[in-house]
């Protein structure tokens, strides 16, 4: 039985098996991933007419998802994220925010009870926030299309840290 | 019987040449010593050429990452840890949606290179100075 284990054969069979195990868990995983956010455009589409007042001229003329590039795809840059947006605020309403991330897509976040929005150290308010904020989202892909947001970040404004830096000192 | 016994004693005997076992040596030193030249220049070339690559990629992709919703959202975890400990499961998703892979693979397929052309680098030293050291105490 020891010489079997300490045997060649036996190391590459169970080195074959480790990365088998490895490649069907990160499948899975990308599986898991891949389907929430199909699930998640899937809605937002269904949903688009509503949560934005029409369709925009032209949104559907190339199709729906709108064909991205092909290292694009590989990264499934043409799906929307579900749970975790970057992007700048366009619109605010009662408790709704939509925000442009860096692909040019919109989405949009649902802010609720329990969402904490947060800007350095302070906790804010949906009406302390301000169209052209950059922030980061963490949330729940809702039925309808929209994340359900369950941390929002205010990022500072580009170059802020070097202000900081010369106020300091100054 | 005996006759026959006496006929092969005074035939004399084929030995090979003396210097035979020299010679052969010496071509198997030979072979040895060009296979370990070749699999050296190999892993200096690929040695070197990964180092660049490494860095080529490092400076093309590394502020890529930085600047990446991936990177954002996982420095979360050291402004929010709080809210994305309770809420692990959102944070692990969100950063599995962003992960930058294209940038990632293309960061770590030159180090994969580099460490294999070191470990065949370090692997025909050994065996070299190991030919060498051989050579020595049999002289």
């Amino acid at each position: 039985m020891n010489e079997i284990i300490k045997s060649k054969k036996f190391k590459i069979a169970a080195v074959i098996v480790g990365v088998v195990i490895c490649a069907l868990v990160i499948f899975s995983i990308g599986v898991s991933v891949g389907m929430r956010k199909g699930r998640f455009s899937s809605d937002w589409g269904r949903n688009y007419e509503k949560n934005f007042m029409g369709p925009k001229e032209g949104m559907f003329e190339h199709g729906f998802p709108p064909s991205p590039g092909m290292m694009e795809r590989f990264e499934g840059k043409g799906m929307r994220n579900a749970h975790g947006i970057v992007g700048e605020i366009i619109s605010i309403s009662d408790n709704k925010i939509v925000i442009k991330n860096p692909d040019n897509q919109e989405n949009t976040i649902a802010v609720g009870e329990k969402t904490l929005i947060k800007k350095f150290q302070e906790d804010l308010a949906v009406s302390n926030l301000q169209v052209g904020d950059r922030i980061v989202v963490m949330g729940k892909p809702g039925d309808d299309g929209m994340v359900e947001a369950q941390l929002i970040r205010v990022l500072p404004e580009p170059g802020m840290g070097n202000n900081l830096n010369n106020n300091q000192k100054n | 019987m005996k006759n026959l016994e006496k006929a092969f004693k005074n035939i004399p005997e084929i030995n090979p040449s003396e210097k035979l076992g020299a010679l052969i040596l010496q071509k198997i030193e030979f072979k040895i010593q060009k296979e370990a030249k070749q699999k050296l220049i190999s892993s200096y070339v690929y040695m070197f050429g990964s180092i660049f690559l490494s860095g080529y990629s490092f400076f093309v992709f590394g502020p890529e990452i930085l600047q990446s919703e991936f990177w954002k959202l996982a420095s979360l975890l050291f402004s929010d840890l709080q809210v994305v400990l309770a809420n692990w499961q959102t944070f692990v998703y969100s950063l599995l949606e962003n992960f930058p892979i294209i940038g990632v693979v293309a960061i770590l397929f030159p180090v994969f290179i580099l460490l294999n052309s070191l470990g065949s680098y370090f692997n025909w030293h050994a065996r070299i100075s190991q030919h060498i050291q051989n050579k020595k105490s049999f002289a």
